[in-house]
C-alpha cells in the first residue's frame, strides 16, 4: 500500500526527513511514533501528497506521488481517508452536513451522499448527534464524526495525524477501537502519534522518526 | 461529476453563503445595479431616439418651401410637378400661417418669439410623403434637387440629412454611456471580486477541507463563481426593474401633458435582446469578479 524510497524533505536549510525507506503492505495498522518535531506530519503530508519530496520516490495505492500531476491529486485523495488532531470540522455545517459534504463534492447523488453518512454515523456511534453543531459535541464526538467523514469515499488507506490528541485517554482508547475496526474491514491504517501508552496498548508494528530519520532497530520490515 | 449534480451542488452551496452574508453580497448587488443603471439607462435613451430616428425616417418626408412672395401661378406649377411625380404617395401645402400655428404647437416655450418679430418667417411649403421604395438617400436627392428648380421654390430638404446629423448625436451618445456605464461596471466587479474574496477567507476551513477529501478545483471554486453569477443576474434584475420605473414615469410625463415633441419619441422599453444583453452583462460582471477573487483561494491548503 505504501512504499517510501530514499525519501529526503527539505525546507530550504532544514531538513525534516533524511533517506527514510519503509514499506507498509495492505491491510497493516501501523503506528509511526517519535517526538514533536521528528517529522511525523511531514511524512504523512507527503503521504497524502500536500507536498513533495525533496528527494526520492513515494509509492501510495498504487501511485507515483512525485510524478503524479497536480490535477490528479484529487483523484488520488478519494482513495485516503484523512484524521487530523484538530477534527477539521467545519462549524458552521451540523454534523450529518459535515459527512454528507463530502459525498456530493466526490460526485455521489444527494440521495447516496445522504444515506451513506447516515450509516457512516451510525457505525462511529454519533447518529444522535446528526443535527447539531461541532461545538455542540465533544471532542470524542467530533474525532468520531471526522472518522466517518473520511470513510465516506471508502477509502483503502487511513492516515491519521495524532487523532487522540486533544482526547482524554478513554476517549483515546475508543477511537483506536474505532481504528481496529476499520482494519478489521480491509482498510490500511496509518496512525502519527507520540502517545507511547496508546501504542503499547494496542500494540502493533511501530515506524519510529527521530530527528527526521528512521529509527532501524524499531522498524519491523522495511524495503531493501 | 454530472453535470446536473454540479450545478446543483454549486448554485446550492451558492445560495446558501448569500443567505448567510446578506448585507455584504448586498454591496456588490448594488454596485451592478448602478453600474447597470448607468449603462442601461444612457442605452434606453439611444435605443429610444434611434426608434425616433428610424421612424422619421420610415416616414419618408420632403419638404419642398417656397420662396417668399410665391405668386399662386409658382405655386400652382410646383403643386402639378409634385403630383406628376410617380415617387409620391401623397402631399399638402402648409402656408405660412399654419407653419406658424405648428411652430406655436411644437415649441410651446418658444412660440411667443413669433409674436415679437414683425414678420412670419416661417415660409410656406409642400410637405410630400415619398413612396415605401422611394424612401432611401439617393431616391430622395434627386427628388429634391428636381424640384429644387422649379420657379418659385427656394429649397428642398429632406428629412434623412438631418436624421444622419442626430445619429450621429446619438451614436455619440451611446458612446459616452458605454465609456461611463464601462467605468461604474469595473467598479462594480472589483467590489465583487472583494466580497468573494472576504468570503473565500471565511470559507477557509470548508476549501482546505474539501481538497482534502478530493474534491476537484472545479468543486471548490465552482459555488464561488456560481455566487458572483448569482450577484451579477440579481443586480441585472435589479437595474432592470430600475430602468422600467424611469421609462414608466417618462411615459407618464409624456401623456400627462408634456412638450408635444417628446411624444413623437414613443419611449420603449429594451427589447428581448438588449433585455439579455443586460442581464448577461450583470452576469458577467459578477463572475469576472469571482475568478478575480481566487487568488485568496489559491494559497490555501492544496
Amino acid at each position: 500500500m505504501i512504499r517510501c524510497f530514499h525519501v529526503t524533505k527539505r525546507y530550504g536549510a532544514i531538513t525534516a526527513l533524511t533517506d527514510i525507506s519503509f514499506q507498509i503492505d495492505e491491510g497493516e495498522f501501523v503506528f509511526l511514533t517519535g517526538q514533536s518535531g521528528a517529522g511525523k506530519t511531514t511524512l504523512l503530508r507527503l503521504l497524502y501528497r500536500a507536498e513533495l519530496p525533496t528527494s526520492g520516490q513515494l509509492i501510495v495505492a498504487g501511485r507515483n506521488l512525485a510524478t503524479m500531476p497536480r490535477r490528479q491529486v484529487p483523484r488520488f485523495r478519494r482513495r485516503l481517508g484523512l484524521v487530523f488532531q484538530d477534527f477539521k470540522l467545519i462549524e458552521d455545517r451540523t454534523v450529518f452536513d459535515n459527512v454528507a459534504l463530502v459525498g456530493l463534492a466526490v460526485g455521489f447523488s444527494f440521495t447516496e451522499s445522504q444515506r451513506r453518512a447516515s450509516e457512516l454515523l451510525r457505525l462511529v456511534d454519533v447518529d444522535g448527534r446528526a443535527q447539531l453543531f461541532p461545538a455542540q459535541v465533544s471532542g470524542g464526538e467530533q474525532q468520531r464524526v471526522s472518522i466517518a467523514r473520511a470513510l465516506m469515499t471508502a477509502p483503502k488507506l487511513l492516515l491519521a495525524d495524532e487523532p487522540t490528541g486533544n482526547l482524554d485517554p478513554e476517549r483515546a482508547n475508543e477511537i483506536m477501537r474505532i481504528f481496529h475496526a476499520i482494519n478489521q474491514s480491509g482498510t490500511t491504517v496509518l496512525v502519527a502519534t507520540h502517545d507511547a501508552d496508546l501504542i503499547g496498548t494496542v500494540g502493533r508494528r511501530t515506524l519510529t522518526l527521530e530527528a527526521g530519520r528512521l529509527n532501524t532497530l524499531a522498524v519491523a520490515s522495511q524495503v531493501s | 461529476m454530472r453535470a446536473d449534480r454540479y450545478l446543483k451542488l454549486c448554485f446550492g452551496e451558492a445560495l446558501r453563503g448569500l443567505a448567510g452574508r446578506r448585507r455584504a453580497a448586498s454591496s456588490a448587488v448594488l454596485i451592478i445595479a448602478l453600474s447597470l443603471v448607468v449603462l442601461g439607462g444612457f442605452l434606453l435613451v439611444s435605443h429610444n431616439l434611434n426608434g425616433l430616428l428610424h421612424r422619421w425616417r420610415e416616414r419618408g418626408h420632403v419638404q419642398v418651401f417656397l420662396e417668399p412672395g410665391f405668386t399662386v401661378s409658382q405655386q400652382q406649377a410646383v403643386a402639378d410637378a409634385i403630383r406628376e411625380s410617380p415617387e409620391i404617395d401623397s402631399f399638402r401645402f402648409m402656408s405660412a400661417d399654419e407653419a406658424a400655428t405648428q411652430f406655436r404647437n411644437d415649441f410651446q416655450e418658444l412660440g411667443d418669439l413669433l409674436t415679437f418679430l414683425e414678420e412670419n418667417p416661417l415660409p410656406a411649403s409642400f410637405v410630400i410623403t415619398v413612396r415605401e421604395r422611394s424612401r432611401n438617400e439617393g431616391a430622395l436627392l434627386t427628388l429634391a434637387e428636381n424640384w429644387e428648380t422649379l420657379p418659385g421654390v427656394d429649397a428642398a430638404q429632406y428629412d434623412l440629412e438631418v436624421i444622419r446629423r442626430l445619429e450621429l448625436g446619438v451614436n455619440g451618445l451611446r458612446f459616452v454611456g458605454i465609456v461611463l456605464g464601462g467605468v461604474v461596471l469595473i467598479a462594480a466587479i472589483i467590489t465583487t471580486a472583494n466580497v468573494i474574496r472576504v468570503l473565500v477567507v471565511a470559507r477557509r476551513r470548508e476549501i482546505i477541507v474539501l481538497r482534502l477529501v478530493g474534491a476537484t478545483e472545479s468543486v471548490v471554486r465552482g459555488r464561488f463563481l456560481a455566487e458572483g453569477a448569482i450577484q451579477g443576474f440579481l443586480g441585472s434584475v435589479f437595474a432592470l426593474m430600475i430602468l422600467y420605473a424611469i421609462c414608466r414615469i417618462g411615459v407618464s410625463f409624456v401623456t400627462a401633458g408634456g412638450p408635444p415633441l417628446l411624444s413623437l419619441v414613443e419611449l420603449q422599453f429594451f427589447n428581448v435582446v438588449l433585455f439579455a444583453q443586460l442581464i448577461g452583462l450583470g452576469v458577467a460582471a459578477g463572475l469576472i469578479g469571482a475568478l478575480l477573487a481566487f487568488g485568496a483561494a489559491d494559497s490555501l491548503e492544496q
